[in-house]
């Protein structure tokens, strides 16, 4: 009987291992796991300078590519139109608005400039220098044609206690600052050199562009919100209803993987303003900021303020502990804005502690405003 | 020896055929689960997936839209907005309820193991139900994944793609592309294990499945069941982000804890099927065994709990785990109901006599956790102490039923929402799962009982068919 039984149970064996090697062919699964290194880039000559294609991404060729950016162009600028001739059926076509929306469908352009070859954009923060004021936050929203419906958000400024950095009890929704025990982080993508959400990605709609920057592909996108749940920093955002084109406020300068405007259920996230930054500018937020707590540039270049800044200063990352290796850096400057010890005292006038805003009566209500009238005082002394 | 394609085809007609045999009762049962399934379908179609459906129609396969608005399917209207899951808890109750039924379908293929391996009668007569079981819980577990995703259509085009166009293959890297094929191969898998159970046993007691397919079935099958869901728990468990799936417990306690839920189901249906249908007749060894070996995955389960909070109370300094495990354990009300027990403890340990653990927005994590210790301790307690109990079919279904409530306050909620809640930036967004969720999920297991049922049909009147002659002596 034993015998018996074992027979059955080889028989059995073989006919499983039969239906195995039918199902999967060797040679292509060698193809799917290679392993992708720099040589492996494909580099093209487009106008003399060289440009690269990661090898993660699911387009192969710069013609798909096009192909992809005409097809959105298509899209936004139908919606964009939609808008636009609703916006003059009310307001009257000659008034300044309908002008202004129809302009801005008319320069509507989706670009699909491609990654230079040996660059690695780096962003570099002042965490003693961010005042919390927001104001990179509202740009990126009008820069990249985030739904303004949604209040979706692609920067937070987290307010945490300035003895305990921990993320952990923060404020994001704060309406006052800046307060002097607080320290301001604006969170965005940390455009990892190790991504976990490309990783989890089961349909290679997001990936990791040769210069670094992580994208998302709206029209791949399958809204499982699996990015989501494996990015440590809350970077990604999905658009939870129907995406509302504005055509007055849309930002006709567009690129096919940037602030293209995204798809119902899809994922959208931080590109450092691709659209920006491939054409030789400078991110919105870094443009914005009004004391100068940013930088951008290009990690591989001697002559970049990223550089010289980790030199100087030293650079601290969000969750290093996550093993994403950020390229996202904070450090503390050498001054505070407004300085701490400056000779009149109270042109150092921040906020005083949260809990003593009662104390204060009507002077914490003036917030950062009333900082800034100090500083005139400053000056006087 | 008959024609094997004359053969084939009596049983691909027993299919059509024995699923709308039935008496008013019966009809009863499947017209109600198909207007809830009718329901949530069309809830989740003209609400939560309308907006996805008309871009994926309109926009990229060319549909007319005018069809689209004529079945009430518009494009600024609807959108997972309807749902509460938001940016910083993006799943929630379509994915908690995937996870418990991929686990009680995980269980089916336990009762194979059992017939078709250590060759035990009293266990054939239940394994192809169990199989049926096993289909009806994968149907439940990806339609509410269906649910859950925003582009249904388009995730179906790309998922096909390696058949469909050139080699493209979907990211290897994705633990999702491997949950879906593996929870797609053990549907297929059961649904052949079914149709070779009914091919043969339709035919009368003198037929049976030749041994060596049953150990091929078995050989495929086994890893696959044990294989679903603990690739359903690999997506979770090497999450950097999510700190409190991040240990290698996870995998291991979604088994165990399948391991008790899904035989505790198979038995209440069983004893069910044995009322409605004469000639069914399963041991009652058969039961008294089950609900041991549930008994004791039950224990291994609540085991699995007591390490995983030594871990996350005893020594951790790590505040946003500590914060998450507060959430699976504490909250306000669960704070003053133990005050009474616990009384100067509870001083002792949290300093405090006022009750602020937890999250109150979402307390319901920290009761449900508290039904599955309280009550599964109490099942394991009945099952070994009482055995009158375990011995009689009402203690039976009573054990049974215990059972799988416990196990729904573990596997479900509880195990996704801390995972959010708070955040990774340290904020508290609550998730309350809202009407339309509630409605589709309902839809869901509306689906999944009817299919159940649809398929039981036939494979009880095999059964009988079978056995029902041995049972005269």
């Amino acid at each position: 009987m034993p015998s018996q039984s074992r027979r059955n149970l080889l028989k059995g064996l073989a006919a499983a291992g039969a239906v195995g090697v039918m199902s999967i062919s060797r040679d292509k699964v060698g193809e799917v796991f290679h392993k992708l290194s720099d040589e492996e880039l494909r580099s093209y000559l487009v106008e003399g300078e060289e440009y690269v294609i990661s090898a993660q991404s699911p387009y192969k060729t710069p013609e798909e590519i096009k192909k992809l950016a005409e097809s959105k162009e298509k899209y936004a600028k139908q919606k964009c139109w939609e808008s636009a001739n609703e916006i003059c059926g009310r307001l009257g076509e000659d008034s300044p608005e309908c002008a202004l929306a129809k302009k801005h469908c008319e320069k509507l352009k989706v670009k699909w400039t491609l990654a230079k070859k040996g660059v690695r954009w780096a962003m570099a923060l002042d965490v003693n220098k961010c005042i919390g004021c927001r104001r990179c936050a509202y740009a990126c929203v009008q820069e990249n044609n985030v739904d303004r419906t949604q209040g979706i958000e692609w920067i937070k400024v987290v307010s945490v206690h300035r003895e305990e950095l921990e993320l952990l009890g923060v404020d994001l929704e704060y309406v006052k600052a800046p307060y002097k025990d607080r320290v301001y982080i604006p969170v965005a993508c940390n455009q990892c050199e190790y991504p976990p959400c490309i990783m989890v990605c089961p349909v290679r709609a997001t990936w990791q562009e040769a210069d670094g920057i992580v994208v998302v592909d709206s029209y791949r996108c399958i809204g499982c919100r699996y990015c989501m749940t494996a990015c440590p920093y809350g970077a990604r955002h999905l658009n939870w209803k129907p995406v509302q084109v504005d055509a007055l406020t849309l930002n006709p300068n567009m690129h096919v993987f940037g602030n293209v405007p995204r798809e119902v259920h899809t994922v959208e996230k931080c590109t450092w303003c691709i659209q920006r930054t491939r054409d030789g500018g400078t991110t919105a937020c870094t443009e914005i900021c009004p004391v100068g707590a940013r930088a951008f540039g290009n990690l591989h270049d001697e002559n970049s303020p990223i550089l010289r800044i980790i030199k100087e200063y030293g650079a601290f990352v969000l969750k290093p502990g996550a093993g994403t290796k950020p390229r996202f850096f904070y450090y503390f400057g050498p001054a505070r804005t407004p300085p701490i010890d400056a000779v009149n005292p109270k042109s150092s006038n921040w906020l005083g502690m949260p809990g003593e805003e009662g104390g204060h009566g009507g002077h914490g209500g003036e917030g950062a405003m009333g900082g800034e009238h100090n500083m005139g005082h400053g000056g006087h002394a | 020896m008959s024609n094997p394609i004359v053969e084939l085809l009596k049983t691909i007609w027993w299919f059509i055929k024995y699923p709308f045999k039935g008496d008013w009762r019966g009809w009863t049962w499947i017209f109600a689960m198909a207007a809830l399934a009718a329901y949530g379908l069309g809830i989740w179609a003209g609400v939560q997936a309308a907006p996805a459906i008309y871009t994926q129609l309109v926009y990229h396969m060319g549909v007319d839209p005018k069809l689209l608005e004529q079945a009430g399917i518009s494009e600024y209207q609807g959108g997972m907005i309807y749902t509460d899951m938001n940016d910083w808890v993006v799943w929630g109750l379509y994915i908690s309820f995937f996870v418990f039924w991929v686990g009680v379908a995980a269980a089916g293929v336990l009762f194979g193991i059992a017939a078709y391996v250590f060759r035990d009668k009293g266990f054939m007569r239940l394994a192809p139900l169990a199989e049926v079981q096993a289909v009806a819980a994968i149907a439940v577990a990806l339609l509410l994944v269906l649910a859950d995703i925003g582009r249904p259509i388009r995730t179906l085009l790309l998922l096909a793609m390696p058949i469909v166009t050139e080699f493209r293959f979907p990211n290897p890297q994705s633990m999702f592309d491997y949950d879906f094929t593996v929870l797609n191969g053990y549907l297929l898998v059961n649904i052949i294990g079914i149709f070779i159970a009914v091919h043969w046993y339709r035919r009368g007691p003198k037929f049976s499945p030749p041994k060596w397919l049953m150990y091929a079935f078995m050989v495929i099958a086994a890893p696959l069941a044990i294989g679903i869901h603990t690739v359903t728990a690999f997506i979770s468990q090497p999450l950097t982000a999510r700190l409190i799936w991040n240990n290698p417990l996870l995998a291991p306690r979604y088994v165990a804890t399948a391991l008790a839920a899904g035989p505790a189901l198979l038995l209440i249906v069983s004893i069910i099927a044995e009322k409605f249908y004469k000639g069914f007749k399963v041991p009652k060894y058969v039961y008294e065994k089950t609900l041991i070996v549930s008994t004791a995955a039950l224990i291994v389960g609540l085991y699995f709990t007591l390490s995983e909070a030594q871990e996350l109370f005893w020594y951790t300094t790590e505040p946003v785990k500590r914060a998450q495990a507060l959430n699976i354990f504490l909250s306000p009300l669960t704070c003053e109901a133990m005050k009474p027990i616990l009384k100067d403890f509870a001083f002792f340990f949290t300093g405090t006599e006022q009750c602020t653990w937890g999250y109150p927005q979402v307390s319901y994590v920290a009761m449900m956790s508290w039904v599955w210790i309280i009550l599964g301790s109490l099942t394991v307690l009945l099952a070994i102490f009482v055995p009158k109990l375990r011995k009689t079919y009402k203690g039976i279904v009573l054990l049974s039923a215990l059972i799988i409530i416990a196990v729904v306050g573990e596997k479900t909620l509880p195990i996704i929402i801390p995972a959010y809640v708070p955040n990774v930036l340290g904020t508290i967004v609550p998730y309350t799962p809202t009407p339309l969720e509630w409605a589709v999920t309902v839809g869901a297991h509306a689906a999944g009982l009817m299919v159940y049922m649809l398929l039981a049909r036939p494979v009880l009147k095999a059964i009988i068919a079978h056995y029902g002659s041995e049972e005269e002596h």
